[in-house]
């Protein structure tokens, strides 16, 4: 998801940060057992927000081992949350978005010939791994179709230079999709909003990081308004909206009653991991674009 | 019904003005005004429900146990429920298990008020053993399950972390390690068990 959503570590309390971990290091896991093994280069933190907020909804009980890193196997062995089937999703969900993103980055111009050469690499043996997991989780069949479309429709609206609401609206079903797929009734609701407000929210932020980038290329982007940097005003109000869509996020994380611990994190990463990435990129003089929450 | 007070987040000892305050916070969060024209306005309002519904309980068990205790002061014959209580939140539990231990009617508030000292003193297996009497004698009151279950939900939690991590030593491990350890000794040039 773009590499903005992190929780603010120095904020969390020990026994969270270590549950925080325990969850990435569960998905790799299940990115393993599941047979995605292509994905573990492109493994992040982004990710573990889905798997927090779906086990939080959906009352998944946590259940923790101790297991030692399969990428460092002479460290001491760490907490990691056991397979469930939310990781497996997340895993799956982390594919498809993965997957979608190399094509799309193939048909864009500005990318590298390194990157280029990266990922003709590297697709094929994703994609292998996206049909075979298909093959195998029946109840799993169309979301990747479903996200291809949307993001296709994008790319489409893209070119037509569309207004920036109607590119988050976009991709804001895109995240309210992979967030809701598989869930029902209240559950779904509340997963299905939060993914929205997620997509509109770093629609937004991506737009915003990537405008001096797009301006020097002339590549197209929602922010830049006659190809000129938005105003101070401008990024005021934006700012203000980004704020707004946070406070709505919190409302809907309100609403979610379950496990206390990631209901903590989850509270972390809208309250203060998502204001910190969103700084730097509002105030590139003031904030230095490099610091990272994790 | 949930238990009120978990609904509220407050202790069943918390005072009515921590109880308000936890109240109107809440309220405050989940009021209908901050999730008008979202599609969440009926999730709310039914969490807003549930802690109207949960606030009016504890007022109304507050109101009974107090006029309960009126009673039985008038009586003679009951012993202080809100003066013990009084005294375990003030931690004077001392003077509190004096009054208890005088009592002779040792019901189920008994049991519970006696549980509460037990815990406080850290007298786990005690305190353990007081609310399950007092669960047992009065399973509906919420107040007394809600003790229960966290003693019960403790023993589940650190029980599921503790059995796995051991494994029971077995008659078939014993012997391959005598085998292992003859072994061992046979290659030093001694002997550890003679017939093998």
């Amino acid at each position: 998801m773009l590499g903005y959503v992190k929780c603010d570590e120095g904020e969390l309390l020990v026994k969270h940060q270590r549950l925080y971990r325990a969850v990435y290091c569960g998905l790799c896991h299940s990115i393993r057992v599941t047979g995605m093994h292509a994905l573990l280069p492109f493994h992040n933190y982004d990710f573990v927000f889905l798997a927090l907020f779906r086990m939080l909804v959906t009352g998944e009980p946590l259940s923790l081992e101790r297991d030692r890193c399969f990428l460092h196997p002479f460290r001491k062995g760490k907490q990691r949350l056991c397979h469930n089937p939310t990781l497996a999703y997340t895993a799956f969900a982390a594919l498809v978005l993965t997957v979608e993103k190399m094509r799309d980055d193939l048909l864009d111009s500005d990318v590298s010939f390194s990157r280029r050469c990266m990922i003709r690499l590297t697709l094929p043996r994703l994609i292998r791994a996206l049909r075979r997991y298909e093959k195998n989780e029946s109840q799993m069949k169309g979301l990747s179709e479903k996200v291809a479309a949307l993001l296709a429709e994008g790319r489409e609206l893209e070119k037509a230079s569309a207004e920036l609401d109607i590119l988050c609206e976009n991709f804001a079903r895109c995240l309210s999709l992979l967030f809701s797929f598989g869930t029902s009734g209240k559950e779904a609701r509340l997963l299905s909003g939060m993914g929205d407000l997620l997509g509109r929210y770093l629609y937004t932020l991506d737009a915003l990081d990537d405008r001096e980038k797009d301006l020097k290329s002339g590549a197209f982007n929602p922010v830049l308004k006659n190809g000129v940097l938005p105003s101070d005003k401008a990024l005021c109000q934006m700012d203000l909206v980004l704020s707004f869509m946070l406070g709505e996020m919190k409302k809907i994380l309100d609403l979610v009653e379950g496990e206390p611990n990631l209901l903590a994190i989850c509270e972390n990463i809208i309250g203060r991991g998502l204001p910190a990435t969103a700084h730097p990129i509002l105030n590139p003089e003031r904030g230095d674009k490099n610091e990272r929450p994790v | 019904m949930r238990d009120p007070y978990s609904v509220l987040g407050v202790s069943p000892q918390a005072s009515e003005d921590e109880i308000k305050k936890a109240y109107r916070t809440l309220a405050k969060k989940y009021h209908p005004d901050n999730y008008a024209n979202t599609e969440f306005s009926d999730i709310a309002g039914e969490k807003m429900k549930e802690i109207n519904e949960a606030y009016d309980e504890i007022l109304r068990r507050r109101a009974e146990g107090s006029s309960t205790a009126q009673n039985q002061a008038g009586q003679g014959t009951a012993y202080q429920n809100a003066r013990v209580r009084q005294l375990i939140a003030a931690g004077r539990l001392g003077e509190a298990e004096v009054i208890l231990d005088g009592e002779q009617n040792r019901d189920a508030e008994w049991h519970y008020l006696k549980g509460l000292c037990a815990m406080y003193r850290r007298s786990y297996h005690d305190a353990a053993g007081f609310f399950a009497t007092a669960h047992q004698m009065a399973p509906n009151n919420g107040e007394y399950a809600n003790m229960y279950r966290r003693f019960q939900g403790a023993q589940q939690n650190y029980g599921s972390f503790g059995g796995g991590t051991y494994r029971k030593m077995d008659a078939c491990d014993i012997c391959s390690n005598l085998i292992c350890l003859d072994c061992l000794c046979e290659c030093m040039g001694g002997d550890l068990i003679s017939c093998c």
